[in-house]
């Protein structure tokens, strides 16, 4: 059985002349989540992008594995009707779009059929009600109007109709307050439990989140390239220590492992 | 619902309850046999739709409202030849015109004049054009009493490496105090950019409020980026990007932003005008 769902395998990305990332390496499995943690600037976002396939960033070497297939040439929209999903970090406003449309449109793509009408309305209320959002979002423009927390909420809930199966969350908790921020937690947590193969990969400045959606392994990023890798303990010794001192934090735990030695391990 | 639909030069379907008066050339002495003369009396509040249906011709529409009246105007043009059209809406006191005007097709030259003659008069006029040939539009906004209002939102979008020039002159004269004029003119480029936004304010008095915006471009990458995140192809998301573009600015029914849409998305040939 394959239990691996995302693999990158010594990654080399540039942007314009720039290298984002070095020789990059990350497996997830199966519902694990893992959370990137890192100083701003380290390149969390550009591995957020690649993943999805941006086309800014050129992929010099390396691959992208997903599901067990190549994906490192696909386009964007080819990996999300795969069911790669991205929560983005500044969800943008499209004026004229309602998101109710969008969705429809949406998910019509990805099943490829015309989705029955009130089973989306009835699908996408029950949805805007877990997430305690306002109904009549859903004629409103995309994002427009919508306040920092309505637009990561909304990203959710765009995550809880598409049903994705890997789910990268960009600075997913920046701008929510404690309220929205445990609202949006619970109901990515709850899709995962009801989705037992959905795995997570949390990207994040600050260990707030993961207090709520407890990672599996943590890795700090600097510089384009995973630095150290742990568990949810790295995260609060980050907390307290900073990302100065990342080299000379020790895993109590003896849990850390780099990726190479879950690599061979496996 | 008041239809008017042009067919041919000079050769009209019309139809229109009693309160509006087509072609009684004696409403106005300035408007003469050349022109599609719409008369709306006092104290009118109707709708119209004008539909412009007719190629290759001149075309001179004139639209008058009297006192106290409102008119909620619908245009749509689908040509798939060049025309020229002169368009002349003069609005008295306290009346107030809406425009919401789709146009999609090939060479189009056009100018228009809106002359705001009485005392809060009003315009609110709204342009959306799919661009396929070079197009050109011309207008010119006469505050020419006290407490008028233009607020004018032109969009155009250029397919083929097309141009699409906006010259818009608004125009307050002295004396027209507590007036306000507003522009905004949008382009979006499918190809080269070969398109010009005018934008030219002439004042004449300071007790006013005024305001433009002018702006050419493409769709935001990031924009296409978000929409392919969710699983639409890049065609999908220049097609939904183009219709809310054109779209968000009309104030119309969902009926008739079925039917512009149906012209977006098929090209127009089917249309009632492409027949």
């Amino acid at each position: 059985m394959i239990i691996l769902l995302l693999k990158i395998d010594n990654l080399n990305v540039l942007v314009g002349d720039k290298q984002l990332l070095h020789n990059y390496n990350l497996n997830i499995d199966k519902g694990e989540i893992h959370a990137i943690m890192g100083p701003n600037g380290s390149g969390k976002s550009t591995l957020a992008k690649v993943i999805m396939g941006a086309e800014d960033y050129k992929i010099i070497t390396g691959d992208i594995y997903y599901d067990n297939e190549d994906i490192t040439k696909l386009k964007v929209d080819e990996r999300a009707r795969k069911g790669i999903f991205l929560a983005m970090q500044s969800p943008l406003e499209i004026e004229g779009i309602t998101n109710a449309d969008f969705l429809r449109t949406a998910l019509n793509t990805k099943t490829k059929t015309n989705v029955d009408i009130y089973q989306f309305i009835k699908e996408t209320e029950d949805a805007i009600n877990e997430l305690k959002m306002d109904s009549n979002m859903l004629h409103r423009s995309i994002n427009s109007g919508f306040s920092g927390g309505e637009r990561k909420k909304n990203e959710i809930l765009q995550m809880k109709i598409l049903k994705p199966k890997l789910i990268i969350l960009d600075e997913i908790d920046s701008g929510l307050d404690i309220d929205s921020l445990k609202i949006v937690a619970h109901n990515i947590l709850q899709y995962q439990q009801e989705n037992k193969e959905v795995s997570i990969l949390i990207i994040t400045h600050y260990p707030r989140l993961l207090n709520y959606i407890k990672p599996d392994y943590v890795h700090i990023m600097t510089c384009g390239k995973i630095v150290k890798s742990g568990d949810y303990e790295l995260a609060l010794k980050i907390e307290n220590q900073g990302y100065n001192n990342v080299k000379t934090i020790k895993n109590q735990n003896n849990k850390e492992s780099t990726i190479k030695e879950k690599e061979e391990h496996e | 619902m008041n239809k008017i639909k042009v067919v041919a030069n000079g050769e009209y379907q019309i139809n229109v309850n009693q309160n509006i008066i087509v072609n009684d050339y004696t409403k106005s002495s300035e408007v003469n046999k050349e022109w599609l003369f719409i008369y709306v009396p006092s104290n009118m509040d109707e709708t119209l739709d004008l539909k412009l249906c007719n190629t290759n011709t001149k075309e001179k529409i004139y639209i008058l409202l009297d006192d106290n009246s409102k008119l909620d105007l619908f245009m749509i043009a689908n040509k798939q030849l060049p025309s020229n059209y002169e368009f002349k809406f003069v609005i008295k006191d306290n009346s107030e015109l809406v425009v919401n005007k789709f146009y999609y097709g090939n060479g189009h030259h056009e100018k228009l004049i809106i002359d705001l003659i009485g005392y809060k008069s009003k315009v609110y006029y709204n342009l959306s054009t799919v661009t396929k040939d070079k197009q050109k539009y011309i207008m010119n906004i006469n505050h020419s009493n006290q407490e008028t209002v233009s607020i004018i939102n032109n969009r155009g979008i250029t397919i083929n490496n097309t141009a699409l020039e906006l010259e818009i002159n608004g125009y307050i004269l002295k004396g027209m105090k507590k007036s306000v004029m507003e522009q905004t003119s949008k382009i979006i480029t499918l190809g080269e950019n070969y398109s010009v936004i005018k934008p030219n304010l002439f004042i004449d008095e300071n007790d006013v409020s005024v305001r433009h915006g002018a702006s050419i471009g493409s769709f935001q990458k990031e924009s296409i980026f978000y929409l392919q995140t969710r699983g639409l192809s890049k065609a999908n998301c220049y097609q939904l990007l183009m219709q809310a573009f054109i779209l968000s600015i009309l104030k119309i029914t969902e009926e008739k932003k079925k039917e512009l849409l149906q012209i977006v998305n098929i090209g127009g040939e089917n249309h009632e005008c492409s027949k």
